[in-house]
């Protein structure tokens, strides 16, 4: 794809205004103070809007990192078979936990590891993980028995079968997962901010708990933005993988 | 009776039945036939309203159809699809009592008839506990066709019933229709793409194409003087002369005032499977009994006289 | 433990996908021990033999120090240490029984049940004795230390975690290869009576959670109502709405499209961002129109909370509406019309009856994702559950963090396992 069609694409604009307000929030003062005309700090200061953005960014993105790799060694390990006596247990773990609220886990993750970043990392990477599995698992699955069949008859090696034949066959399911995982982890992050972890969650609850609406507009604004730049670069990659 | 009288129904640009007249009577078999698209299906669909008419009426006995109420007319009229379409949630007996259910039947009364049904189409009467996915292929268009009678239909609509099933099952599913449309005395209509089919089947052939009704005749006389090119096409081209064979039986061929020597025939044998054997045997005469016990001699040549 | 190596049965996924692999690694030799199905029993073996060294649980004197961990020896005892070790061999030696049995190529399928069955119950035996040891543990503790005044805090240690884990994955891996309803229903009641029973006999009383609950119990009944109200709530709204718009999708295939690009962009947006989203607009509609304000309307409290939560559940129900519609087959439906059924038969003996499981099942995923998320209504005054969570995460408290999440979780299972017995009742033909 040629840059400017590349332009073109949603993802581009979302992702571009999430950059530029970023950068411009704390210079948006006049802007707050009009819409909130009797509060008296109508931009959050407590930490750079760019700094909690890498913040959130690093947290999410690295416990998704995390998240991913581990996820999709479990489930691929599960289906060889020196490790498939696991995938029942496996199975079993990531339907309970995926009944489990994303906010437990993230309190459930402070008694063991404290207040701060560390907690929040836990528990994103232990939630974020069950997407993962569940979606590798299925997609490995779907994979047609025709298709292993003809890459064993042709002589592949089992580790060429899984990297030319079963990964790519199972990459979209793969990815829906992934894209789970990740949307999840950056609505977790935003709560990661009541157990100290700086993030733009940080705005939101400084201000529900201040009573100063427009520290909790600019939190969202940019999480949401966040969020959407990042579905939608999913999306994008969903399509490009279909082709 | 059924008595279509210029019906007409268009779907947007496309006139899918266009001023399509047909009698058919009491007991009769009609088969509509055609290539793919022609309206045959829509013509079914038009006679118990699952399509209403942009113009032209049906009258099933006389009565015309608009004026019923829908779901009154539909359970007069029994309806087969080629999809079954049994309830995967309801046991077969469940099925098969679904209009007697509707109408308000008695239990004991549905109980009966559900037995009766079972028989006729040949199935067990263990069958009736089982679910719809237990049953083959073959058994669930059984269970089709017992559950469109089971309110006694005056009329039987069949749309390609018999056309997702494999040709032995086909072929035992036709001879046991024809065998319930003789105890029964049911009107059958049927659409079907089958050629063998509405031959084996039909005593009326309906051939339409482009929503126009072309020409509508015994089979015999279809085949043997067919309206059109595109008809003698579709009734089989260069080898039409072999499905002319399908309408006759041997009895009415046959002199009855010589007799020949051998194993013989039965009068009611079609004349298609008659030149069969005389080819497998190596002969161009089989000797011929009839019910009564008469007996006679058919040869090539009377079989080929028209 | 481990069902992987029966022969390939049509219908099971689990063994239709090892039967995939089977050709991938034809097995030469019939062995007694198929080291594919020992591993796991292995490597939960070695996890629970790790965590040996680690505090069955912590006593500390004041909630304010943290405490000391003691092991399982010190704080169970011989007697304890004994009945425990012994539950664990013989849950480890029928598993691998199990294990054995499952490389037999002629597997039966009662015993198959039966040894589940047994797992299972062995498994919940242990989480019971468990959560009695740390309950006599912490008696015990709280009994030497009667000088303290009372203020001594028995907290639950790493090794209890790691070890009720285990035996709650075992619990529900063996329940999942249990397939009566009653008897799978049965184990999972007999463990919950088991434990409320230990707590209703004061054997837990002296742990410090059990004495966060005592304290916070009105408050917690309170809550707990509270909580199932903004789900209940969420669902009121989302369900009739949603329906329709599923319904209208299925209806109107590709005119949906648009509708779900939006409700899956309000899914995108994390949680707490769409709850106070709604708190500037709503506020300034309960501002503008004073009556709504009498009515509980506002931007605080209950009602944003119960517009977030219906605007999640709208997407999830709105998809599953539409799958249960298409899940009807076309023909029955068909044929249903053919035969004269009015509109209401079709739909009453036809449509929704074969809608139904699907249905249930995407309810399902949707209450269990509101209970998680009806927790951020605390921030927002709504109340709940998430009020324990967030007031113990304010006050560095473990043990109000641990009651409102573990409640919260516990809801979250129940209403899980609640709809899946529904589930499982109203299908008749599991072969289907």
């Amino acid at each position: 794809m040629r840059p400017w069609r590349l332009a073109r694409r949603p993802v581009v604009w979302v992702g571009g205004l999430f950059v530029l307000l970023t950068l411009t929030m704390d210079r948006l003062g006049p802007l707050f103070h009009w819409l909130f005309p009797r509060l008296d700090r109508p931009v959050y200061s407590r930490a750079g809007f760019p700094e909690l953005a890498l913040s959130h960014a690093a947290l999410a993105g690295g416990a998704s990192l995390v998240a991913a790799v581990a996820g999709i060694g479990a489930a691929v390990f599960a289906t060889r078979p020196a490790g498939r006596g696991f995938a029942p247990a496996l199975e079993t773990a990531a339907s309970i936990a995926q009944t489990f609220p994303p906010v437990a886990v993230l309190a459930l993750a402070v008694p063991a590891l404290g207040y701060g970043a560390a907690p929040t990392l836990l528990a994103l990477v232990l939630y974020g993980l069950m997407p993962v599995i569940a979606a590798t698992l299925a997609g490995l699955r779907a994979v047609p028995a025709g298709a292993i069949e003809a890459a064993e008859g042709s002589g592949f090696s089992p580790l060429a079968r899984l990297w030319q034949v079963e990964l790519p066959l199972a990459a979209p399911l793969i990815l829906t997962g992934l894209r789970t995982s990740t949307i999840i982890g950056i609505g977790t992050a935003t709560i990661g901010s009541t157990v100290g972890a700086l993030t733009l969650g940080s705005p939101i609850l400084d201000g529900l708990a201040g009573e100063n609406p427009a520290f909790v507009l600019q939190g969202t604004v940019l999480v949401a933005l966040l969020a959407i730049t990042v579905d939608l670069a999913f999306a994008e990659l969903a399509r490009r993988l279909a082709v | 009776m059924i008595e279509l009288e210029h019906l007409s129904r268009r779907f947007g640009a496309t006139s899918a039945v266009d001023d399509l007249s047909l009698t058919i009577p009491r007991g009769d078999i009609c088969a509509l036939i055609g290539p793919s698209g022609a309206g045959k299906s829509t013509a079914l669909r038009l006679i118990n309203r699952l399509i209403e008419p942009d113009g032209g009426r049906v009258l099933i006995g006389g009565e015309d159809a608009a004026r019923l109420p829908v779901v009154a007319l539909r359970r007069r009229l029994g309806y087969v699809i080629q999809s079954v379409g049994l309830f995967p949630h309801w046991t077969v007996a469940r099925n098969i009592a679904t209009v007697p259910r509707l109408l308000g039947w008695e239990r004991r009364r549905i109980a009966r008839r559900v037995e009766e049904l079972l028989a006729l189409v040949g199935l067990e009467p263990a069958h009736g506990g089982r679910y719809p996915h237990q049953l083959s292929g073959g058994q669930q268009q059984r269970v089709g066709v017992a559950r469109a009678l089971a309110a006694e239909p005056e009329v039987l609509l069949m749309d390609e019933p018999f056309g997702a099933v494999d040709p032995l099952t086909r072929r035992s599913l036709q001879d046991a229709l024809k065998d319930i449309q003789a105890r029964t005395g049911t009107t059958i209509v049927l659409v079907t793409h089958d050629i063998d089919e509405a031959l084996r089947l039909a005593t009326t052939l309906a051939f339409l194409t482009g929503g126009r009704l072309v020409q509508a005749a015994t089979p015999h006389a279809m085949l043997a003087a067919p309206a059109s090119p595109e008809i003698a096409a579709f009734l089989g081209g260069p080898r039409l002369g072999l499905r002319l064979l399908q309408t006759a039986t041997a009895g009415a061929r046959t002199d009855f005032s010589r007799t020949a020597a051998g194993e013989p025939l039965d009068a009611d044998t079609p004349l298609d499977e008659v030149v069969a054997r005389m080819v497998a045997a190596g002969v161009t005469a089989l000797p011929v009994r009839d019910r009564a016990g008469r007996a006679g001699v058919i040869t090539l040549a009377d079989v080929v006289a028209r | 433990m481990n069902a992987t190596a029966t022969p390939p049965r049509r219908g099971n996924r689990a063994d239709a996908a090892t039967a995939g692999r089977a050709h991938a690694a034809p097995r030469a030799d019939r062995r007694a021990w198929d080291p594919a199905g020992v591993a796991p029993i292995v490597a939960a073996a070695a996890l629970a033999l790790a965590a040996l060294p680690a505090g069955f649980v912590g006593v500390a004197p004041n909630r304010l120090v943290s405490g000391v961990p003691r092991g399982l020896w010190e704080a169970a005892g011989p007697g304890g240490c004994l009945a425990l070790a012994m539950l664990a061999a013989a849950l480890a030696g029928l598993a691998l029984t199990g294990a054995a049995a499952a490389s037999d190529t002629t597997p039966c399928r009662r015993q198959a049940t039966l040894r589940a069955g047994l797992i299972a119950a062995l498994a919940a035996g242990i989480v019971v004795l468990l959560v009695a040891l740390a309950g006599a543990a912490a008696h015990a503790a709280v009994a030497a230390d009667s000088g303290g005044g009372g203020r001594t805090r028995v907290s639950l240690g790493a090794a209890f975690w790691v070890w009720l884990s285990l035996a709650l994955l075992v619990f529900a891996g063996a329940l999942r290869r249990v397939p009566p309803l009653p008897a799978r229903a049965a184990l999972i009641a007999a463990l919950a009576a088991a434990l409320l029973l230990l707590a209703g006999a004061g054997a837990i009383t002296d742990l410090s959670l059990a004495r966060e609950f005592a304290v916070n119990r009105a408050g917690w009944v309170d809550a707990a109502g509270r909580h199932l109200l903004l789900v209940g709530g969420g669902l009121l709204v989302a369900l009739p709405i949603g329906g329709a718009l599923g319904g209208w999708a299925q209806v109107r295939p590709g005119r949906g499209t648009g509708a779900f690009a939006v409700l899956n962009l309000l899914q995108t947006i994390p949680s707490i961002a769409l709850f106070a989203l709604l708190i500037g607009p709503l506020t300034a509609l309960a501002n503008a129109v004073p009556a709504l304000r009498g009515l509980g309307f506002g931007g605080i409290g209950a009602f944003p909370a119960i517009i977030a939560l219906a605007l999640y559940a709208l997407l999830p129900v709105a998809r599953g509406v539409e799958a249960a519609l298409r899940a009807v087959p076309a023909a029955a439906v068909a044929a249903g019309r053919g035969m004269g059924m009015t509109r209401l038969q079709l739909l009453a003996g036809v449509v929704l009856p074969l809608a139904l499981p699907t249905l249930l099942r995407m309810l399902r995923v949707v209450v269990v994702q509101l209970v998680g998320l009806a927790v951020l209504g605390a921030l927002i005054g709504a109340g709940g559950l998430g009020g324990f969570i967030f007031r113990g995460l304010g006050q560095t408290a473990a043990d109000l963090v641990l009651l409102g999440a573990l409640s919260t979780i516990l809801l979250a299972v129940a209403a899980h396992l609640l709809i899946g017995a529904l589930i499982a009742l109203l299908d008749p033909e599991p072969a289907r």
